[in-house]
């Protein structure tokens, strides 16, 4: 049984002041929002649990779209701007600031990219049990100034040291539903789901996953 | 168990995997001069540059980037299908059993990126090119993702795919993987101070950097043989968070990628060899640290010094050079690169060089290096017993 915790965080960017993870990231300052974010993330949650975890698996819509147009609207000339160009690359100050090295996979899969990213996490540890804990991560825009990132852990079963947060969910092999509306969940309907406590019990991710509400 | 069941590329070297292998055999570069024309809205983009683009490139005067790439990956997947037998064709196109990840950097962002009055993206750019090609395939699978990994997003695929057989999400997975070269990509590596003016020389001491290169390529993996003699023996990652796009000179990372598949030498390795200075040196340092105690020493050589680098394509065109090799039990060279950098401590497969060990070829490492601290490996393997 895989269970699933998701976590929130909002956040502001450009940040107002110089981030307590400073140290260490090269150039925190050049940092685009969502970069920016993964490790002010990163940072809350490895103050609360020393664990890493095994896996990372960053989705996060839209790519690194924004960061492209802010290239090429800039004259398509700063080698700083263009080097966060790719939607990984933006996890690498999270890798910084949680000091992790490891799997670390890019999803996409607009307009489900954050159910792609729980799917995939899920499909990793079934495959291969040796990985515990996935972090899957992505960064949404809600504004021009206002950012949230979502993280979710994955673990097998409940254990000790897991983030302090009241929801969680198991995700549990289950036969499809026969709709085919089920599979195409958008993100927006799995955060509605998730974040409002709608009242059915279940949310089918995929053909036989489906996430179930523990609390 | 997973196994390559066919495959089919589309590179400045040709439409097909024939026309690549010949390429690499003969030594024959497709690098040519940029048309300033062509990208004449990327700002400050700087001509000559030169680049290693499809023959039909042409084709980007009417075609959109998202237009040529489903079309470049429905060629290569047709080919893919066109190679199998009716019964192994049937059995992958039996509904429910095929996943399908495309690979890929920037997909079809330069549709968007230089326009005077640029739409609002809604989508990732890659994605929109993966459900084109899904439905102009006639392949309904709910089965699908995209990859980005940068320059691994390739062997990032392969990874994913065997992580989808091993939990029986699908039976079989087409990996699709492409990237054209445009005024985005161009622009970006010209400022990094990457693309060379001259030859690409992998591994060589006067290496330079490299030129850009359009490619499509589709690898059909399985869980069933179907008759199939070459071996996805496995795939790797390892991610370090050592810097945005170099990696630490040490290595490391891409030594844990590739001692996760074994720590026995391969016959031979096709390298991602994009002869930067930092790259080059990090992936020698890697081969020797992951393989010293082996008792073979194995010959390096790569592809990107003939169809330049094809980015997010890269490591399925590298790998489809290895199941070639396998397939063929010949080798091919790094043709442009003629003195190896004396600080290099493996054997690198160079313009004049003849191997005099290599008399069997039994298995590869293909490598990847990508931005954001991420190394591949991927190995490649033969069953000889089932040679004809």
């Amino acid at each position: 049984m895989i269970e699933l915790r998701p976590r929130i965080f909002d956040f502001t960017f450009p940040a107002p002041e110089e981030p307590s993870w400073s140290s260490l990231v090269e150039r925190w300052y050049q940092l685009d929002a969502y970069s920016f974010g993964l490790a002010e993330a990163g940072q809350c949650l490895a103050m609360e649990t020393r664990l890493r975890p095994d896996a990372l698996v960053l989705a996060s819509p839209e790519a690194s779209n924004r960061t492209d147009f802010s290239f090429a609207r800039s004259g398509a000339a700063s080698p700083a701007r263009f080097v966060h160009t790719l939607p990984n690359v933006r996890g690498v100050p999270l890798l910084q600031v949680i000091r992790f090295t490891g799997l670390c996979l890019c999803v996409q899969s607009d307009p489900r990219t954050q159910l792609a990213g729980l799917i995939e996490s899920t499909g990793l540890m079934i495959a291969n049990p040796s990985l515990r804990r996935i972090w899957a991560a992505g960064v949404v825009r809600l504004n021009e100034r206002r950012f949230r990132v979502y993280f979710y852990e994955l673990t097998h079963g409940a254990i000790d040291h897991s983030w302090q947060q009241e929801t969680s969910f198991v995700i549990e092999k289950h036969e499809n539903s026969g709709d085919a509306a089920a599979v195409k969940a958008t993100d927006n309907d799995w955060l509605s789901w998730m974040e409002t406590g709608r009242t059915r019990a279940a949310f089918q991710l995929a053909r036989h996953l489906r996430a179930v509400r523990l609390s | 168990m997973s196994w390559i069941l066919g495959y089919a590329c589309n590179s400045s070297a040709g439409g097909t995997t024939d026309e690549f292998w010949s390429a690499l055999k003969d030594g024959r570069t497709h690098s040519h001069a940029v048309d300033p024309a062509r990208w004449s809205a990327a700002p400050g983009l700087m001509i000559p540059l030169s680049a290693c683009l499809w023959p039909s490139s042409d084709s980007r005067a009417v075609q959109t980037a998202k237009e040529c790439l489903v079309s470049q990956l429905l060629n290569v997947w047709m080919q893919t299908l066109n190679g199998l037998d009716d019964v192994t064709r049937a059995q992958v196109l039996k509904p429910g059993d095929l996943g399908v990840i495309f690979a890929s950097t920037k997909g079809c962002i330069d549709d968007f990126i230089f326009k005077d009055d640029p739409p609002e993206i809604a989508s990732d750019p890659l994605t929109p090119i993966l459900d084109s090609f899904l439905s102009a395939a006639n392949l309904d699978t709910p089965e699908r993702i995209c990859v980005s990994t940068a320059c691994t997003s390739s062997l990032s695929a392969l990874f994913l795919a065997r992580s989808w057989l091993a939990s029986k999400r699908a039976r079989h997975v087409l990996i699709l993987a492409g990237d054209r070269i445009g005024p985005f990509t161009l622009r970006g590596f010209q400022v990094l101070n990457v693309l060379t003016p001259d030859a690409i020389q992998p591994f060589a001491k006067s290496r330079s950097g490299f030129h850009l290169g359009d490619a499509a390529a589709a690898i059909l993996v399985s869980a069933e043989s179907f008759g199939s003699n070459l071996r996805l023996a496995g795939a790797a990652l390892d991610t370090e968070g050592y810097a945005l796009t170099r990696p630490s000179q040490s290595g490391d990372s891409l030594s844990r990628a590739i001692t996760q598949l074994g720590t026995e030498a391969p016959s031979l390795i096709v390298a991602h060899g994009t002869a930067t200075l930092v790259n080059d040196a990090i992936e020698d340092k890697a081969f020797s640290a992951s393989f010293h105690k082996s008792k073979r020493r194995p010959l390096i050589t790569g592809t990107k010094w003939s169809i330049g680098h094809t980015l997010g394509a890269s490591g399925a065109m590298d790998t489809i050079a290895a199941c070639e090799i396998l397939r063929r039990q010949e080798t091919f060279s790094l043709a442009t690169t003629a003195d190896v950098d004396r600080d290099f401590r493996c054997r690198y497969l160079v313009h004049d060089s003849e191997p005099d060990d290599l008399d069997s070829i039994e298995s590869i490492l293909v490598s990847s290096l990508g931005f954001g601290g991420i190394h591949a490996a991927a190995k490649i393997e033969i069953d000889h017993a089932g040679l004809p």
